[in-house]
């Protein structure tokens, strides 16, 4: 048993009790009555997703930086889990919509940047994946992570900097006492599993690299990316 | 929330929060097992191969 396991275990425990604890014990909303339930999965899972997409903008600046393939599969395993959440944020958000606004989908500056978000992520995951050649697939696997991140200040700010259905971004401070529990514990829950599976992606994602790099002609490293090494 | 009806206010609409509630734990639980199982093979030594 590794610690990613340990990791996805107490995220599940926690998810449990967050739900439980947000469907059954808190209060409804004082709008949206039990409709705004949904709030202690959707948020949680927006957070969460901005977060690992994030930390592979981090892994994309880092496998540029150093050429090493452990900082690809990481970038390439944060980006997956990502893209999964942000898809599911999407998915939680248009079932919200329907009840709150009245139509599942809307050309509303924050769910158009987030479907921007999950196409990009979406096309850094599919491009990846036609690129044979390892070093060539670290430098556009970590540009394209680059330029597809761009969108996740976007995606953040959008509430802000223009007019929007979509609810200015929520925290602790914005929301009832009565709901800080349930939406901390969902948040830490949902970052336990992301960070669970992330790393058993790592650790897929490495192995299939270790393969790769057995090949004779193959390089452990990307050569051609050792700025440090090179400047040093 | 009786007195919410015909206020402009939601009422009811528990089938919108299952709806998203089994959406969430379907996919997370659905991408983990998909991310153990791939491991597994990925991480498990291969077998000899026959003589």
């Amino acid at each position: 048993m590794r610690w990613e396991h340990g990791s996805l275990g107490l995220g599940f425990i926690l998810l449990g009790i967050a739900h439980y604890m947000g469907l059954f014990v808190a209060p409804s909303d004082a709008m949206m009555g039990d409709v705004g339930r949904i709030f202690y999965a959707h948020v949680p899972t927006a957070w969460v997703a901005l977060v690992m997409l994030t930390a592979s903008f981090v892994g994309a600046v880092g496998s540029l930086w150093n050429g090493r393939y452990t900082w690809d599969a990481a970038t390439t395993a944060l980006a997956e889990v990502g893209t999964v959440l942000t898809g599911l944020l999407l998915f939680q958000g248009a079932i919200w919509a329907k009840p709150t606004w009245g139509v599942f989908w809307s050309w509303d500056p924050r769910l158009t940047s987030s479907a921007v978000l999950f196409v990009m992520f979406v096309a850094v995951l599919i491009l990846r994946r036609v690129v044979d050649s390892p070093e060539r697939r670290l430098t556009v696997t970590a540009i394209a992570t680059i330029v597809a991140f761009v969108d996740v200040p976007i995606v953040y700010m959008s509430v802000k900097w223009w007019n929007s259905l979509h609810q200015t971004p929520s925290s602790p401070k914005t929301v009832s006492d009565t709901m800080h529990l349930p939406l901390r514990m969902a948040a830490f829950a949902m970052l336990f599993i992301a960070i669970g599976i992330a790393v058993t992606r790592w650790r897929t994602i490495m192995a299939g690299l270790t393969l790769e790099a057995a090949a004779p002609d193959l390089p452990t490293r990307a050569p051609t990316l050792s700025l440090r090494e090179e400047g040093a | 929330m009786e007195d919410a009806v015909g206020q402009g206010m939601i009422v009811g609409g528990w089938e919108y929060v299952w709806l998203v509630y089994g959406a969430t734990w379907a996919v997370v639980v659905t991408y983990t097992a998909i991310a153990l199982s791939k491991a597994q093979k990925a991480l498990s030594p291969a077998p000899e191969a026959p003589r």
